[in-house]
């Protein structure tokens, strides 16, 4: 309903004190530690960089272990739940062997990395001895006394025996070693003396030498060392491999190590926040008023001097908003526009009514809705989901019902199932007409307005649901302008409340009433146009630029006509969903009828529907929330308020 | 860029009101040659075939197709620019893919627009429920009607989509630097999808109604 009143809290501990202090804090959770003023302090900052820089270091490497590990994870189960963690236990039991198991992992992972680096460079060596196996000449042996000895290869499919006439004229020898796709690889043997000569008809014919310069034995007894280097290699990533399994089983414990480290890193990051002098430390935050008392009891076990102040004028606490059990779970919407500022009006219970509302118009539909109610009611519990995200969920869960009642009103299930399986499976019906005629049910309710019938499903009647539509945008807008009227009287402008929104007020309020009594609501609207004329200018002291300035005022009217009709959006959103529900619908029943088309229709149905249900989840969430940020939020909401964010430990895999 | 969107909109407007006058002429021709039942048989024949060309059912067999066409050509542009954007910033964080993918799915939506619109034409014309000859008893008139019906939501779905996958993906780079603010890059980006809206409104209201 309201914002929370914040208290300042200032505590002064021994130096040695300061981080069991953030500890105990940090387990209350309602405590957002700042900044020490140093203008006003004029204390040194503490300085504890290599604490901080420690605690990040170690952070980095129980993430980066947990990630080497994850691969080799043998658990079981989609999502983890979180596990309970006792800091003290832990610290004294498995503290040592976990972080023993991420130093394993990270120095196994570098190891590996290693290997196949080497196994790569010994693939190549193999690559290139391979040709040569039958070579029978240790390859350190490139010259005799008299003769030069050379190995290399020409092309595939050159010719050899045209390039050994060439060479017998030097007195070479030219052999034959292997042949394959890639080339000819052969060995020259010619006396010194013609070797320049020799060299010159080989590189005619495309002589490459074979780059064996870092062998010395005979080729075979070169690839059978490589080869054995290779097994070992292998055998020892196989090795690797079982060990970082291993270590996967410390898996948890490395899980619970990272929250342990990760809330250190806290205690180090608030710690630089804080003031020191030669034996003292001075801590400084912020925290709702309510918990106040607990933080008192928490403190005093401590040995610490501490005191409680009102914000001073000119400061600006961090805001934390406090709603029912109901709005609370849409105080993350207000969130993603922005915190209102501290001290000033939280929308969120109102909005929260509106969003329920407006949500289920947008997607009128029983069977999403349902679907959608629960996924948001059942998912949370069952995997033990955080606040935070359970919050989310329970949103959409509860405008899920909302969807589905509205579906029961405007004839939505799963789009038109019900019509689609009468008419086109069981074939009670001729036509989908005949069938809504018989069993009006599932096409919504309808009204009758003075003896006529009205139909309120959007395909059949879309006028009467645009109707409702601007209707339900009107009282959202006109909530809004009566928030701003009843914050302005509160804030004692009571002038600027009744000329600047109530004028307004009467306006709208006239134009009901024209259809009640016509006269009477002309009254009204001409009262609140010359009420708008004479004040709106108020603020200007020439009178002529008093009544311009009034009658400008009069535009704004044309902002509240694009504002009612930005609602219109419900409408056509509505109208979106049923399509191409009444699509998927259509192409399920349409090939068979009796039991096989059954079947077609839920495998059509559930391919079609979850995406058409994806889809307008998206749809009718961004829109809505579009709805209250500009047209309603835009009536009175004062923004820029900062988010209350206490320290608190890390809760990624554990509950501490 | 530009220059296609332009010359997309021209064609289809020049496109759109050839095979109306064409479709009209080709009826007028029809009613002509059924009264004059003397004349030649090549006139006789002519007509007959502009008249299974130019007719109704073409007509609104032609809106469906712009609509959904020139809407899902907007929404495939859109949806590839986006998803350009969100590559960049997941070579940098991968984590940050479901908070881009509301961004990437919200050029989707004005192909959906046209797809909802192509939909109600062809129910309109009763292609499902009687097949080719429901959509043969429709009047030129009517199939007119019909495709002039599907124009707002053709062009104003292809220009929104393209306009609100640039502010997208502007988001997208938001994101990767302050990956909080999300929500406000997600509702300004639905900003520009407003007037889709309004013109899929109008779009609904004048199949469903007419």
């Amino acid at each position: 309903m309201s914002v929370s009143t914040m208290r300042k809290l200032s505590v002064f501990a021994p130096k040695d004190r300061a981080d069991a202090l953030i500890h105990r804090l940090m387990r209350l959770r309602c405590v957002q530690v700042r900044q020490v003023d140093d203008a006003e302090s004029a204390l040194a900052r503490v300085n504890c960089e290599a604490q901080r820089a420690d605690a990040e270091r170690r952070v980095a490497a129980v993430n980066e272990a947990l990630e080497i590990l994850a691969k080799f994870s043998e658990r079981k189960g989609f999502v983890q739940t979180p596990k309970q963690l006792d800091t003290e236990k832990f610290k004294a039991e498995r503290y040592e062997a976990a972080m023993q198991a991420v130093e394993d992992a990270i120095a196994t992972r570098q190891r590996e990395n290693e290997c196949r680096a080497e196994l790569a460079a010994l693939t190549g060596r193999l690559h290139v001895l391979a040709p040569w196996l039958t070579y029978g000449v240790p390859l350190a042996l490139e010259k005799t006394k008299n003769c030069e000895l050379q190995l290399g290869s020409f092309p595939a499919k050159t010719r050899l025996a045209e390039i050994t006439d060439a060479l017998a004229e030097h007195c070479a020898v030219l052999e034959s070693v292997f042949s394959d796709d890639d080339g000819e690889y052969v060995s020259v043997v010619c006396h010194q003396s013609d070797a320049a000569a020799v060299q010159r008809v080989l590189g005619e014919r495309g002589f490459t030498k074979a780059p064996l310069k870092e062998f010395s034995e005979l080729p075979r007894t070169e690839y059978e060392k490589a080869k054995q280097a290779c097994d070992a290699l292998q055998t020892e990533l196989e090795q690797i491999k079982q060990r970082l399994f291993g270590l996967a089983r410390m898996l948890d414990d490395i899980e619970m190590l990272f929250d342990l480290e990760s809330s250190e890193l806290t205690v180090a990051t608030a710690k630089q926040k804080l003031a020191e002098t030669d034996y003292l430390v001075l801590l400084q935050g912020w925290a709702p008023v309510g918990r106040v008392d607990k933080i008192a009891e928490a403190l005093s076990a401590e040995e610490c001097a501490f005191e409680f102040e009102e914000p001073a004028e000119g400061e600006e606490p961090p805001v934390l908003l406090r709603n029912n059990k109901f709005a609370q779970n849409f105080e993350w919407v207000v969130g993603m526009y922005s915190y209102p500022k501290y001290g000033t009006y939280d929308p969120t219970m109102i909005m929260s009514i509106f969003y329920f509302v407006i949500f289920g118009l947008m997607f009128a539909d029983v069977g999403y809705g349902v679907l959608l109610a629960l996924g948001g009611f059942l998912i949370p519990p069952a995997i033990k989901m955080r606040d935070g995200m359970r919050r989310t969920f329970n949103m959409f869960g509860y405008c899920g019902i909302a969807c589905a009642v509205c579906g029961v009103i405007f004839g939505g299930w799963f789009g038109d199932m019900p019509y689609a399986i009468m008419v086109n499976l069981l074939g009670l019906y001729e036509t989908t007409d005949a069938a809504i005629a018989a069993v009006p049910f599932f096409n919504g309710l309808q009204l009758s307005l003075g003896g006529e019938p009205i139909m309120l499903n959007p395909l059949s009647n879309p006028m009467a649901f645009l109707v409702v539509s601007l209707g339900i945008g009107a009282v959202h807008l006109l909530a809004g302008m009566i928030v701003k009227f009843v914050l302005l009287c509160k804030d004692k402008q009571v002038f600027a409340a009744i000329f600047d929104v109530g004028s307004w007020l009467i306006i709208f309020a006239g134009i009901g009433v024209v259809f009640l009594h016509k006269i009477a609501g002309i009254v009204m609207v001409v009262l609140g146009v010359l009420m708008i004329i004479c004040t709106a200018g108020r603020s200007a002291k020439n009178p002529i630029m008093k009544f311009f300035k009034g009658l400008l005022g009069l535009y704004d009217a044309i902002n509240y006509a694009a504002d009612l009709l930005s609602y219109s959006r419900i409408l056509a959103l509505g109208l979106a969903s049923a399509v191409i529900a009444q699509v998927v619908n259509m192409v399920g029943t349409m090939f068979v009828s009796g039991i096989p088309g059954f079947l077609i229709l839920l495998l059509v149905s559930l391919i079609g529907h979850t995406v058409n249900m994806a889809l307008n989840v998206l749809g009718s969430f961004v829109h809505t929330s579009r709805l209250q940020y500009l047209e309603f939020f835009g009536k009175f909401f004062e923004d820029g308020g900062e988010a209350f964010v206490p320290i608190a430990p890390s809760d990624r895999y554990t509950d501490q | 860029m530009k220059k296609t969107i332009l010359l997309t909109i021209v064609m289809t407007a020049i496109l759109a009101l050839a095979l109306t006058v064409g479709a009209f002429a080709a009826e007028d021709a029809a009613a002509d040659s059924a009264i004059t039942v003397g004349a030649t048989e090549q006139t006789e024949q002519a007509p007959k075939l502009l008249a299974q060309v130019f007719n109704g059912g073409a007509l609104a067999i032609l809106g469906a197709a712009l609509a959904v066409g020139l809407a899902g050509i907007g929404s495939a542009k859109g949806v590839g620019m986006v998803g350009e954007a969100t590559a960049g910033l997941l070579s940098e964080n991968p984590n940050m893919f479901g908070k881009a993918f509301a961004l990437m799915a919200l050029p989707m939506t004005q192909g959906i627009y046209g797809l909802v619109i192509a939909f109600l034409i062809v129910f309109k014309c009763g292609l499902f429920t009687d097949g080719m000859q429901g959509l043969l008893s429709l009047t030129v008139q009517e199939g007119a009607y019909y495709l002039m019906s599907a124009l707002p939501i053709a062009v104003v779905g292809l220009i929104s989509a393209l306009k609100q996958a640039r502010v997208s993906a502007a988001g997208i780079n938001l994101l990767s630097k302050r990956p909080d603010q999300v929500g406000k890059a997600i509702t300004s980006a639905a900003l520009v999808e407003t007037y889709a809206i309004f013109a899929l409104l109008i779009s609904v209201l004048l199949v469903l109604v007419g």
